[in-house]
């Protein structure tokens, strides 16, 4: 383990760790473009120069291994003169189309430009112009902002190693393409989106939609399948426009979110983090499908359709459960938060005394190409499924097909949603079921066949937790601001139960905290440390 | 001194093998592999002073010491015949003419560091030479001087060819490196350095065809006896000086290292064609600075051109009279190293294409106040920070240039046109 010292500052990191990493490790920010912490780096875009005693150049931060009695300096004018010179040079060909460029705002080299760039270019040539390329059908490639990094060529080669993009040309002709007559294969493009540091890699999905800053950014997971990739939602108001990995673009330190590992855990470990926080192309461009649109603007009463508030639609519903006694049938969609559940179940276990559940059936989330060294999917497309599982299994409820629950023709059949539609095939089946109750966030034609709709809240609208396949336990986050009379479903749940037998059990903490209480698989977690799923802390075996 | 590379190749068609091994060719091979311990072999070639001829003049025996003795495994030794280096046609001179002479020392270095494959790297515009080296292969081959048991011992050595594709940076060791493992020629960062970290991974030397083929006679002779010749103790040896130019007689020329480049040019070379005025001389391929006519009674050794500002590089001597613009002939270099620069990183890819940029400014008769002060900021930015030298090489002419020859540029700037040409 070598001690060095770095700005004056004596440190001791782990063996094989480079200067960069070690900065970064003690909060010292050393700009760089072509270093990524999930692959190799290359020395290729000089911006990491540092001055280092003994040597008489300077050296790339991100390939010189700190080694015993270093004395490393970041800042001195020399340090501070090469970093000028070198983004004096990436802006010599650089279109600086900012105003109309998706990156601004969350661009590497604006960032820099502005903290170490000089105040302005000697540079008085013509700029050289270059056409867009079409990478595949989800990613365009803008030559002329390319700094060359050859992070996207790197992600291909050492993450995804399939080697689809290379460098074609010499020299300041030198551009990113594909195979000739080839595009990239669908299933982990859109990752080069996010680790392009500029704005020379943009998915068609977000391509001239909106400013990165009018834009609010919700860390949250992705619902697409069991994976439970930890994802970034970029949203205003009512509309998600983007979901992105939580890979990091933006290099500023403090947003990284392992800065002190790399120092203290074995590469290996790092790099498994590291690449799980890749998302895959469905979770990015396929999040419509989660949040699609048709959204239920209020509660629905056939019953009663003279009741419709909020107030009406629930002491109907519970005075229907109350009636049905034990003879309540529940479906529960693997889209429902583990709080969502538990309350869920707490409602057919301790008010019905019904021990049965059904979970809807969402289809395999399928690998893309086999040949990828990065495969991500898991399970069904069911976020929560384990989450379900784990909370039935405590509560003494078995977890049944819904054909059975629909065939056992219940006298209230109760389903929490979202339904996504996968209801839609029962429509037929229910028709004997005297009261069905719904709670989803959008229209079906399941939902146009039932007694009562209450409106609910997508993935991105609301608060709790999901279980992956792996039985982490990850956070879920408001994105977006529902339309409407919506509510969130907890709520509508625990309203409910309040009403039917004055017990309160809360928002979502309180509910988390009573599982973390009662269910060993959920010991050890609380809300404050499921941010990011890449926490540490050992609980029960697992990582949270 | 008696020709130590070229002696009997005019006429005596060396390329023979039967014609080679006549003049006692294959014995310092023989002596080398039958009757030599590997730490003899490098004894005797760090007691030459052999530098390195490529560029950097790095000792050869030093180089060869560095490949670790302990490694389990191949090793592997590259001769660059890349010969990329405006002004420098040297090496293929012994290529065309006496490829034995590179293969025999081929055969001792490899043997001296261990390696049992071998690689010639040549430049692909080199299909003679290519050609040529082939043949002397097969030939080497028949008789038992390559392949299994060479010279009856149980040592196996063999060396392929591969020919390059044309491109300035591949005659660069990493890259080069990188283009024989069929990867694109980008040069590598270092450290690792190649006898650490080389070919397919493996420990492995790279040194130039000039090099290689002084190590017979330094084996028949003794290091001794090669270090006298020269300036001992640190230039040492023959050394081929490429001509090219306004002389009148271009050439090749093997002369003890530390002939005046005065010498070289208006004794060896016959002088200035027409009884122009000199201008000035690139001594040692276009990176090198240049030098002024009163400069010129430089021995032409590594530490001596050093000392006055340049560099021996490839000692490719370019010899400019007095019609030259020197404006145009860095604008005409200046687009070489844009056009060769593999683009890898910012200084040298963006660097290179803004220099050139200016430098067709100025040429055109649209300098403006600054620019050369501009050029020399640029140059100066590229100097030092880039991934492997060709960034660096880029700059030294440049401001080689400017040092040499301001005056000129600033006459371009303020008459608005080309004061030579007088466009
Ligand atoms: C851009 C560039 C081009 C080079 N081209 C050649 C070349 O054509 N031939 C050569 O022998 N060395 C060339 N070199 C030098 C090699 O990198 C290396 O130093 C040399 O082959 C080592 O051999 P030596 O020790 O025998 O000189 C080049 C270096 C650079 C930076
Ligand atoms: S497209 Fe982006 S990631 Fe790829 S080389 Fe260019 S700047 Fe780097
Ligand atoms: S692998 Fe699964 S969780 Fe991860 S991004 Fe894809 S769909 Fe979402
Ligand atoms: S200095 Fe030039 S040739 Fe060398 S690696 Fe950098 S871009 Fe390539
Ligand atoms: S980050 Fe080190 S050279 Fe690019």
């Amino acid at each position: 383990m070598p001690t060095f010292e770095i700005d004056g500052k004596k440190i001791t990191v782990g063996q094989g760790v480079t200067v960069l990493e070690a900065a970064r490790s003690q909060g010292i920010e050393i700009p760089h473009f072509c270093y990524h912490e999930s692959f190799k780096s290359g020395g290729l875009c000089r911006m990491c120069l540092v001055e280092i005693e003994k040597m008489p150049k300077l050296q790339t931060s991100c390939t010189t291994v700190a080694t015993e009695g270093m004395v490393v300096k970041t800042t001195t004018d020399r340090v501070k003169q090469a970093r000028s010179a070198i983004l004096e040079f990436i802006l010599t060909n650089h279109p600086l189309d900012c105003p109309d460029c998706d990156q601004a705002g969350e661009c590497v080299l604006q960032e820099y430009s502005h903290k170490y760039g000089p105040d302005k270019s000697a540079f008085r040539e013509p700029k050289e112009l270059r056409e867009h390329i079409q990478l595949s059908e989800h990613i365009a490639y803008d030559p002329e902002r390319c700094i060359m990094c050859e992070r996207c060529v790197r992600y291909y080669r050492d993450v995804v190693g399939t080697e689809e993009l290379a460098v074609m040309q010499r020299g300041a002709h030198s551009e990113i393409t594909t195979f000739p007559g080839r595009q990239l294969d669908y299933g982990y493009i859109g990752n080069i989106a996010d680790i392009c540091p500029v704005g020379a890699l943009t998915t068609k999905d977000f391509r001239f939609k909106e400013r990165v800053y009018n834009l609010r950014t919700t860390e949250t997971i992705c619902p697409l399948c069991e994976a439970g990739c930890t994802i970034y939602v970029d949203a205003k108001k009512y509309t998600v426009y983007r979901v992105r990995s939580r890979n990091k673009n933006l290099t500023s330190l403090h947003e990284h979110p392992n800065r002190n590992v790399t120092a203290l855990y074995p590469k290996v470990f790092i790099d498994a983090i590291l690449r799980s926080s890749f998302i895959c192309d469905d979770g990015r461009f396929g999040y419509k499908k989660a949040i699609e649109n048709g959204a239920i603007p209020g509660p629905i009463n056939r019953y009663e359709p003279e009741n419709r508030t909020w107030n009406n639609v629930i002491s109907l519903v519970a005075q229907k459960i109350k009636q049905a006694g034990s003879k309540v049938g529940g479906i529960v969609s693997p889209f429902a938060t583990n709080e969502e559940a538990y309350a869920f179940l707490y409602l057919l276990k301790y008010i019905s005394g019904t021990n049965t559940i059904g979970v809807i059936d969402f289809p395999g989330a399928k690998e893309f190409n086999g040949a990828t060294k990065l495969q991500l999917r898991k399970g069904s497309q069911s976020p929560n499924l384990k989450g379900i599982e784990q909370i039935a299994g405590a509560l003494g409820i078995k977890i049944t097909p819904v054909e059975e629950v629909v065939a056992s023709k219940p006298e209230l059949l109760y389903v929490l949603g979202p339904t996504l539609n996968r209801m839609d095939a029962y429509t037929e089946k229910i028709g004997g079921i005297k009261f069905i109750v719904l709670q989803d966030f959008k229209a079906s034609a399941f939902a146009n066949n039932v007694h009562v709709v209450m409106p609910g809240f997508n993935f991105a609208q609301k608060d709790g937790t999901y279980t992956n396949k792996d039985g982490k336990v990850q956070r879920i986050r408001k994105a977006v601001d529902a339309k409407g009379d919506a509510r969130n479903d907890l709520d509508i749940l625990t309203d409910i139960i309040y009403n039917i037998s004055g017990k309160k059990l809360g928002s979502f903490d309180n509910i988390l905290g009573l599982m973390v209480k009662e269910i060993p698989f959920f010991n050890g977690a609380d809300a404050a440390i499921l941010t990011t799923g890449i926490n540490f802390r050992k609980a029960a075996g697992r990582l949270w | 001194m008696e020709q130590i590379l070229l002696k009997n190749v005019e006429g005596a068609k060396l390329a023979d093998i039967n014609n080679y091994t006549a003049v006692g060719g294959y014995e310092s091979a023989k002596k080398a592999i039958t009757s030599m311990t590997i730490a003899q072999i490098i004894d005797e070639v760090k007691k030459s002073g052999l530098r390195g001829r490529g560029g950097a003049g790095f000792p050869a025996g030093m180089k060869w010491d560095f490949v670790p003795k302990d490694f389990k495994g191949p090793r592997y030794l590259c001769c660059n015949a890349d010969e990329g280096e405006p002004g420098t046609f040297k090496d293929r001179e012994i290529l065309e003419k006496n490829p034995h002479l590179l293969i025999e020392g081929m055969i001792i270095a490899s043997y001296a560091i261990g390696a049992e494959l071998s690689f010639i790297y040549i430049r692909g515009e080199f299909v003679k030479a290519a050609n040529t080296l082939e043949s002397a292969l097969d030939q080497a081959r028949k008789q038992g001087f390559l392949g299994e048991r060479i010279f009856g011992t149980d040592k196996k050595i063999d060396i392929v060819v591969h020919r390059g594709a044309g491109a300035y940076i591949c005659g660069e060791e990493t890259a080069l490196i990188e283009s024989i493992e069929g990867e694109r020629g980008n040069p590598r960062v270092r450290p690792p350095f190649p006898a650490v970290v080389g070919v397919f991974s493996k420990p492995t030397v790279v040194n130039n065809v000039e090099t290689l083929a002084a190590v017979p006679s330094i084996i028949k002779n003794s290091g001794q006896w090669y270090a006298a010749i020269g300036v001992p103790p640190k230039n040492t040896g023959s050394k081929l000086y490429a001509v090219s130019g306004h002389v009148n007689k271009p050439g090749v020329y093997e002369l003890p290292m530390g002939t005046t480049l005065k010498d070289l040019i208006y004794n060896y070379a016959g002088g200035i064609k027409g009884n122009k005025k000199l201008k000035g001389v690139i001594p040692g391929g276009s990176s090198t600075p240049v030098l002024l006519p009163e400069e010129i009674g430089v021995s032409m050794d590594f530490d001596s051109l050093a000392k006055a500002g340049s560099m021996l590089g490839s000692a490719a001597v370019i010899v400019m009279d007095e019609d030259v613009c020197t404006v145009e002939e860095s604008l005409r270099l200046s687009e070489f190293y844009a056009h060769e620069s593999c683009g890898q990183c910012t200084p040298c890819r963006e660097g290179t294409v803004w220099m050139t940029k200016i430098l067709d400014r100025i040429e055109q008769g649209k300098g403006e106040q600054g620019d050369i002060e501009l050029l020399e900021r640029v140059s100066a930015n590229i100097m030092g920070n880039t991934l492997c030298p060709l960034g660096d090489a880029a700059a030294m002419m440049m401001l080689g240039f400017l040092k040499k020859f301001k005056d000129e540029f600033a006459l371009h700037i303020k008459s608005g046109r080309c004061p030579i040409h007088k466009k």
